[in-house]
């Protein structure tokens, strides 16, 4: 018997055109799926008009298993598809093609709910499951869970969010209504209602989401997948290199990496930079890679700046980077930093420092503080407060040969391929439900 | 401007250029003489009500107060007093002053006169008569509108006319305002309009459903992707039929656009009447009804949004029984999961010169504060945002009244009317919906004339059912006045 399945793995972006890390995630997981044998799809919507045919949302990327679908969203607040003929035309015309087992959704966003819902209607055998990046359904304020700041108050740092409710989320937006996130909620969760499964890579993204209301039983953590195969193996061959590189550097080498925003904490980092004491900054050496800050407001770019101008000879502003670069820039690092503002779900950057061996120093909140253990393979700080990430920072200048302790057991927790597993085990594991009922089916005509 | 101020002007107008300061001087004593001298009426507003009566509104400019009478000829000979009902309002005229006579009367002027009941009941105004105090009789010719061209428009004009504050606002109603309203709205042309019927997924519809649910929509339409999206997630859903009432014909063909991909994306049946015209609240629930084929009815805000599956199958089982003999409403919530309505009571309010108006005992309360004595629990009055009963019941009882306007009142009145045959008016507490209150509400702007309607209809419910709700406090010892 052929044990090999039909997975439709969708997604709101192709890592071709944006490399956030859902699109990443996704797109390893079809890899990974492809090289195990399996039919996977791998199902990215755009926005690229220039890449339109005419009559058809759908396109290609040149790759076999790989299908681009042309689809905009203007209304980002209940993320509905507002071309419906894009899901009961179009979206339904590709699963009668396909015919999948099972639809893996790694977003909704752009896409349109009405899409999982379309599934079901479709086909009612087919397993659904849906991996939540981010709390975009909770939270309007893109997703993140932090009070909405004043535009007139630039300076104020958001308030962290705990729990969503219309009256609250409609102080957040004054243009909408306590009822019109009371509709916003009906209308996602009734999508929701669908799905087999949801994935959370994080237990903290988890236990938001069961409090805002989907059932406990309806959420596995499964953390994301970053490594293919081959990759694992280089990996293995590359640690003595790395450590290598680690002994030749006589200053302490931090690194941040990622887009620059106000999410991502980059002020409470560069402000922590700057209460360090001359002497002490001399002996570190901070490279900030990533791209993004032209997009940010410009009060927000006026103060980096001023912040690396004030920091002058010890942080560099290294830009945008490739995956294939990513080796030798962790090589080079001896602490990773995430002092994210926001709660985090599973950063990208951690389970990227976990697989190159690097300790974190990170927000003591969130998805952070649960993927790095204080004292184990990282540092927390006080999320949001420079003086307690300058500290951490002391700490790692002054016991500098305890870096290689907590390297190692940052390495050993690297959870590898194990995420891959893990979402195998669970499509089978649905299709199986699919079986049992189909022979109680079997028994039911039977004793009939 | 009236026609005599006008002459006046002209001849100002024409003098100005020659010997300008001089000249114009004694023009204009001319014309205040001549306003001095004799009284004049000048109709504004006159509103023909066939087989029922007149509304005129205007000014009369009677400085030297000779004017003793003022009279309606109809074109059949006969002559209707005008005076004895006649309302004076200060108006301004004359270049922005307001002209007051000697008897301190402010110029202008309202009022409603009945046609006799007896004899030709086709009759039509032709003039006004004048009579000065010196004897003399003036007839002035007049024009009207028919008030079937329009009526929306006529009683808008109408109730402009009704003063902000006033002690003297009942009187003014009982008078004039009321019966001329009433008399315009109860003679407009109240045949329904071309009805089309689109049926979405008819091949899930089934024959002979429990409960029709009928609601109707006017100006937003995106709550019917919302219900269908709640609906959709709810089994005994398909045991009842869904039909939307379109009753804003600017939406028609949006409408039919967006059900036909909601069909595609909900699969659950539902039908769709589409109306031509504008029917309103009332006009356009006793069409869906008209069309419904369930045993029962249940009337539904478009922005109520149920709080749990099952919900129907709960308010059905929860009646039982007492279908056949009652009316019964559901505790509805805000989405902050307080009390939005847990049914009504008469309150002879002071704000409306103690006419019986609707409140919400329990309104913005937190659920949690209530204890429920029973699965059901009578009720003076339950709203029609989500309002059950047998579509027998609806029919014989004629359906909600149409003779309110804008919607108001309806619920309350059908409630009223269910009583008056024996019917119970019960709440089932433990069904549970949540009514978006505020969205549906602010589509009707807020301004003075939307009060006055409220007014009209208080005072036309009112005068409807006084006795009736003064008899049901009696027998139910219920406080007559509130608080």
């Amino acid at each position: 018997m052929d044990n090999s399945l039909r997975i439709l793995t969708v997604s709101h972006g192709h890592p071709d055109f944006n490399a956030g890390g859902a699109e990443i995630a996704s797109y390893r997981l079809h890899e990974a799926l492809k090289a195990d044998g399996h039919a996977s799809v791998y199902f990215a919507r755009h926005g690229e008009t220039d890449l339109i045919h005419g009559g058809t949302p759908f396109g290609g990327t040149g790759r076999p298993g790989e299908v681009l679908f042309y689809s905009t969203m203007p209304d980002w607040f209940r993320f509905s598809q507002p071309d419906k003929a894009r899901v009961w035309r179009d979206f339904r015309e590709f699963l009668s093609k396909q015919k999948p087992q099972v639809v893996h959704f790694h977003h909704y966003f752009q896409l349109g709910l009405e899409l999982i819902s379309e599934v079901r209607n479709f086909d009612p055998s087919i397993k659904i499951v849906v991996t939540l990046h981010e709390y975009m359904a909770i939270c309007n304020n893109e997703g993140q869970m932090v009070k909405r700041v004043d535009d007139a108050k630039p300076t104020a740092q958001p308030m962290l969010c705990h729990e969503s409710s219309p009256s609250s989320c409609s102080r957040c937006f004054a243009n909408k209504t306590p009822q019109d996130f009371f509709l916003r909620k009906q209308f996602i969760q009734s999508h929701f209602d669908v799905v087999d499964q949801f994935i959370a890579p994080s237990h903290f993204l988890a236990k938001r989401y069961i409090d805002w209301g989907i059932k406990e039983s309806r959420v596995t953590v499964i953390e994301n997948l970053l490594d293919t195969e081959d990759e694992s193996k280089q990996v293995n061959a590359e640690k003595g290199t790395i450590e290598k590189a680690i002994d030749t550097n006589d200053r302490l080498n931090l690194a941040f990496f990622g887009q620059i925003n106000r999410f991502k904490g980059i002020d409470v980092l560069l402000k922590a930079m700057r209460l360090l004491s001359k002497q002490d900054r001399e002996k570190i050496n901070l490279s900030i890679n990533g791209s993004g800050l032209e997009h940010q407001s410009q009060h927000f770019q006026q103060l980096v700046k001023k912040h690396f101008a004030a920091l002058n000879g010890s942080v560099s502003l290294r830009g945008r980077y490739t995956s294939e670069e990513l080796p030798s820039m962790m090589a080079a690092t001896d602490w990773v930093i995430v002092p994210s503002v926001w709660w985090e779900n599973s950063p990208v950057v951690i389970l990227e420092a976990k697989k190159y061996g690097v300790p974190v120093i990170c927000s003591d909140i969130g998805g952070m503080a649960e993927k790095i253990t204080h004292g184990e393979t990282g540092r927390h700080f006080s999320a949001r407060r420079e003086e307690s990430l300058a500290e951490q920072i002391l700490w790692a200048l002054n016991n500098r040969a305890e870096q290689r302790v907590y390297a190692s057991r940052i390495s050993n927790s690297y959870s590898g391929r194990d995420p891959y597993h893990q979402h195998l085990e669970l499509y089978q594991s649905l299709l199986r439900e699919n079986d049992n009922a189909a022979v109680s089916h079997i028994h039911l005509a039977h004793s009939a | 401007m009236g026609s005599l101020n006008k002459k006046a002007y002209r001849r100002i107008k024409k003098l100005v250029g020659e010997q300008r300061s001089r000249r114009w001087n004694i023009a204009a004593r001319r014309a205040a003489f001549r306003l001095k001298i004799r009284p004049s009426v000048k109709p504004k507003h006159v509103v023909h009500i066939a087989g029922q009566g007149v509304y005129v509104s205007g000014n009369i400019i009677d400085l030297k107060g000779k004017l003793t009478g003022l009279e309606l000829l109809l074109d059949d000979g006969q002559c209707l007093d005008l005076m004895p009902n006649m309302v004076r309002f200060s108006s301004n005229t004359l270049f922005g002053i307001s002209a007051r006579g000697p008897n301190q009367l402010p110029a202008g002027f309202s009022v409603y006169a009945k046609y006799p009941k007896d004899g030709n009941t086709s009759c039509e105004p032709v003039g006004l008569r004048l009579r000065l105090r010196n004897g003399k009789v003036i007839d002035q010719k007049l024009t009207w509108t028919d008030s079937n061209n329009q009526p929306l428009q006529h009683v808008q004009k109408i109730l402009a006319k009704v003063p902000a504050e006033s002690d003297a606002k009942r009187d003014m109603f009982d008078t004039l305002f009321g019966p001329a309203v009433q008399a315009i709205w109860q003679s407009r042309d109240v045949q329904w309009p071309t009805v089309e019927e689109q049926h979405y997924n008819k091949q899930l519809a089934i024959a002979e459903p429990d409960v029709s649910i009928i609601v109707p929509i006017y100006g937003r339409y995106d709550f019917i992707e919302y219900q269908l999206s709640s609906f959709i997630r709810d089994p005994d859903m398909g045991r009842h039929e869904l039909i939307y009432v379109i009753d804003d014909p600017r939406l028609l063909a949006e409408v039919r656009m967006s059900c036909d991909a909601l069909s595609r994306i909900y699969p659950i049946p539902f039908r769709v009447l589409f109306l031509e015209r504008n029917m309103g609240y009332a006009g356009a629930n006793n069409i869906g009804v008209s069309h419904a084929r369930g045993v029962n009815v249940l009337l539904l805000n478009s922005d109520v949004m149920p709080a749990a599956p099952g919900w129907l199958r709960l308010m059905l089982d929860t009646v039982g029984d007492s279908l056949a003999t009652s009316i019964t409403g559901a505790r509805l919530l805000y989405e902050d999961s307080t009390v939005q309505h847990d049914g009504m009571k008469f309150f002879a309010s002071p704000f409306m010169n103690d006419l019986w108006t609707n409140i919400h005992p329990g309104k913005g309360m937190p659920l949690d504060v209530f204890h429920d004595e029973a699965s059901l629990v009578p009720r003076e009055a339950v709203t029609g945002a989500c309002l059950l009963m047998t579509r027998e019941n609806y029919t014989s009882l004629q359906g909600l009244n149409e003779q309110y306007i804008l919607g108001d009142f309806e619920d309350s009145d059908l409630c009223l009317a269910a009583r008056r045959q024996g019917l119970t008016v019960q709440l089932a507490p433990a069904v549970q919906l949540f009514h978006l209150e505020r969205l549906s509400q602010s589509l009707v702007a807020a301004d003075r004339w939307k009060q006055e309607v409220t007014y009209f209809n208080c005072w036309q419910h009112h005068g409807k059912w006084h006795s009736d709700i003064v008899s049901m406090k009696q027998e139910t010892q219920l406080e007559v006045a509130y608080g």
